[in-house]
């Protein structure tokens, strides 16, 4: 399970006009976080930050006890296959690649994930076919439905399945229920918790829909640890 | 790993890249068809003289004088003389010579006058002596043998009767109708001017111009095939010789002798130089025959890359989803290189098949009607560097849309919507 820890990070999309100035935030290993923020409030950016996606204009990004601001391109990359899981807000699918292939396709980029899933399942696909089941998609599997025969939020659960492949230690999510009615949003919040404990993932919620909060250990409004003007002045 | 992915993505976009293959095949159709028939006609003016030194000739054009006794392009401005021609077969560098006399002709195909003996000693292509399909070599006055073109097209067999006409072209109004000619021989096709033409022997020649005068008929004169046959047959004059060397060094030696003649204007050409001669002069229309092909492919290649910079933005999603598992930019450059590959791989492919199956239909059509005679219609070593090129130029427009693509995930990040 990874720590995260942002110490003063600073990023501006505009030289002069920070965007982000977080000061701290800490997140402990295995912590399932809600981070809420309305729209424009810098939540893509931070996930780009997250993910080595961007760089802070200054500060330390310390994921599992790396500096990921300190690696080189090339090496977040690695990074980012080896132990971060991302699950979009929608489209989240390759729609030319079978449910089981986009599952497996976390592992085409990590030998590390890779080896992990080697490990405690016996083969890739194993791993993913079992992800599959525990996230409700048996029948799918078993009928090959296309991507596109899939409802939203059966996509989304293909989505996470893919995120945990090979258990990296960070699990990430953006926005996954925006598509999704209340009933279902709440079943696969739920859901989502239950995969990420199972697969001892911290899991990092970003949201605008504060009813989500319920469901979290933690919840973390953007505009409390963003000092940035640009939100406040909006 | 990479590759499935741009397989299967390339898969689901395939009703698109069909016909940006299907312009591509047809760019190399072309672009095959033109180099196929610019080297055929190349091979096929060097097959028709081989194993032949020199070709004398009167005094005039170097190429000219290959153009009409070999090729049968045009006519000799000038004859030599028949004393001349036995002087250089009788020189002792000489291992043989045969004469060439024009001017006749038989429904539009050339009539060559010459001896039997150059059924045994013209050769063609790599050094191949001319066969017979039917028949053999001419031995009596009124005997001849027809290319296989000739047989073909006019339906000739052994024994038919034919007639010559004066002059060479399609339609004569002074035929030699009272002299017919026993067909006596049928050559096998060589894919050179040869089966386009008669052989009759040089007296035969000189027997049909009996009782003519600045040709035509003298008026009133009847000689009867008899009274010719009893005659002195021996011609005065010829349109040209060609000439075999004993060894290659008397090949020279014996070009300036005849060059500095004085008693008669002649010429000496060697085949080879006179080739070329005529290959730096249509070789500006074989270089803007193959710059419109290229041009052509290059239009392909424009498509191609036009479709690929319009589908890029249609396919920010996916190149988010493949940063996120961790793809580094190389893969999404590699993916769209990759694809421009694919379908310049295949159009190519398309395209080589579409050539080849098209030159061996249209073969016949090419051999009647243009006299062109497409001696393979499959791909050649010859063509691999050109082939590789196209591929390389396909597979390098890839990268400006995957140049391309990588700005766009440098900017979108994780966060692409559409």
């Amino acid at each position: 399970m990874a720590k995260v820890l942002l110490d003063k990070v600073k990023y501006s999309w505009i030289k002069d006009a920070p965007l982000l100035d977080i000061a701290t935030c800490d997140i402990q290993s295995g912590e399932r976080v809600f981070i809420q923020g309305p729209s424009g409030s810098g939540k893509s950016t931070l996930l780009n930050l997250l993910t080595g996606l961007l760089l802070p204009d200054s500060g330390v990004i310390n994921i599992a006890g790396s500096d990921i601001s300190s690696l080189s391109a090339v090496k977040r990359d690695c990074f980012r296959a080896d132990h971060i899981g991302f699950v979009f807000q929608q489209f989240n699918l390759l729609p030319y690649l079978s449910l089981i292939d986009n599952v497996m396709l976390a592992c085409r980029f990590s030998r590390v994930r890779t080896q992990r899933a080697l490990k405690h399942h016996g083969s890739v696909r194993k791993a993913a076919e079992q992800l599959l089941v525990e996230l409700g998609l048996e029948k799918q599997l078993r009928q090959r439905v296309t991507v596109a025969e899939l409802s939203v939020g059966q996509q989304q659960r293909v989505a996470v399945a893919r995120a945990l492949i090979g258990s990296p230690e960070l699990l990430i999510a953006d926005e996954p229920t925006s598509a999704l009615d209340a009933a279902s949003r709440d079943t696969f919040t739920e859901l989502l918790i239950a995969e990420a404990s199972r697969y001892n993932s911290t899991l990092l919620l970003v949201s605008h829909d504060e009813a989500l909060g319920q469901h979290f250990n933690r919840t973390i409004l953007l505009q409390h640890i963003n000092s940035a003007g640009v939100f406040h002045a909006a | 790993m990479l590759l499935s992915v741009a397989l299967s993505s390339s898969w689901s976009r395939r009703h698109t890249l069909f016909f940006i293959v299907l312009t591509i095949a047809l760019s190399v159709t072309l672009l095959m068809g033109v180099e196929k028939i610019r080297a055929e006609v190349r091979d096929s003016f060097n097959r028709s003289v081989s194993g032949t030194d020199l070709i004398v000739g009167a005094r005039g054009g170097e190429l000219q004088l290959i153009l009409y006794s070999i090729f049968h392009i045009g006519q000799a401005s000038n004859n030599m003389s028949w004393a001349s021609f036995e002087l250089i077969k009788n020189n002792k560098h000489v291992a043989w010579a045969e004469p060439i006399s024009l001017g006749d002709s038989h429904k539009g195909f050339r009539v060559v006058g010459t001896s039997a003996s150059f059924f045994e000693h013209y050769k063609v292509g790599q050094q191949t002596r001319l066969e017979f399909q039917h028949g053999r070599a001419f031995s009596d006055l009124f005997d001849a043998v027809v290319g296989a073109d000739v047989a073909r097209q006019l339906g000739y067999q052994l024994g038919e009767r034919i007639t010559l006409s004066h002059g060479v072209g399609k339609t004569s109004f002074s035929e030699h109708d009272d002299r017919p000619f026993s067909i006596i021989g049928v050559l096998e096709p060589t894919g050179t001017p040869i089966d386009q033409s008669v052989f009759v022997s040089s007296q035969a020649i000189e027997a049909i111009h009996v009782g003519w005068q600045a040709g035509s008929r003298i008026r009133g004169q009847q000689i009867s095939e008899d009274e010719i046959r009893s005659k002195s047959l021996q011609p005065k004059e010829l349109t040209a010789v060609l000439v075999a060397m004993k060894s290659k060094l008397g090949t020279f030696h014996l070009q300036r002798q005849i060059n500095n003649y004085k008693v008669e204007p002649l010429q000496a050409v060697l085949p080879g130089v006179a080739l070329q001669q005529m290959w730096q002069l249509i070789r500006v229309a074989e270089n803007a025959l193959l710059l419109v092909s290229a041009c052509v492919v290059l239009a392909g290649f424009m498509g191609m890359l036009a479709v690929l910079l319009t589908s890029l933005g249609a396919r920010r999603k996916e190149m988010a989803i493949l940063r996120s598992i961790g793809a580094r930019p190389w893969h999404i450059v590699a993916l769209l290189v990759f694809e421009s590959s694919l379908v310049s791989i295949v159009g190519t492919l398309i395209g080589v098949l579409m050539s080849v199956f098209l030159l061996m239909f249209a073969r016949p059509l090419l051999e009647v009607q243009f006299g062109l005679f497409i001696q393979s219609a499959g791909l050649s070593l010859d063509d691999l560097p050109m082939l590789f090129c196209v591929v390389l130029a396909g597979a390098l427009t890839g990268l400006w849309p995957g140049y391309r693509a990588y700005q766009m995930t440098a900017a979108d990040g994780l966060t692409a919507r559409y």
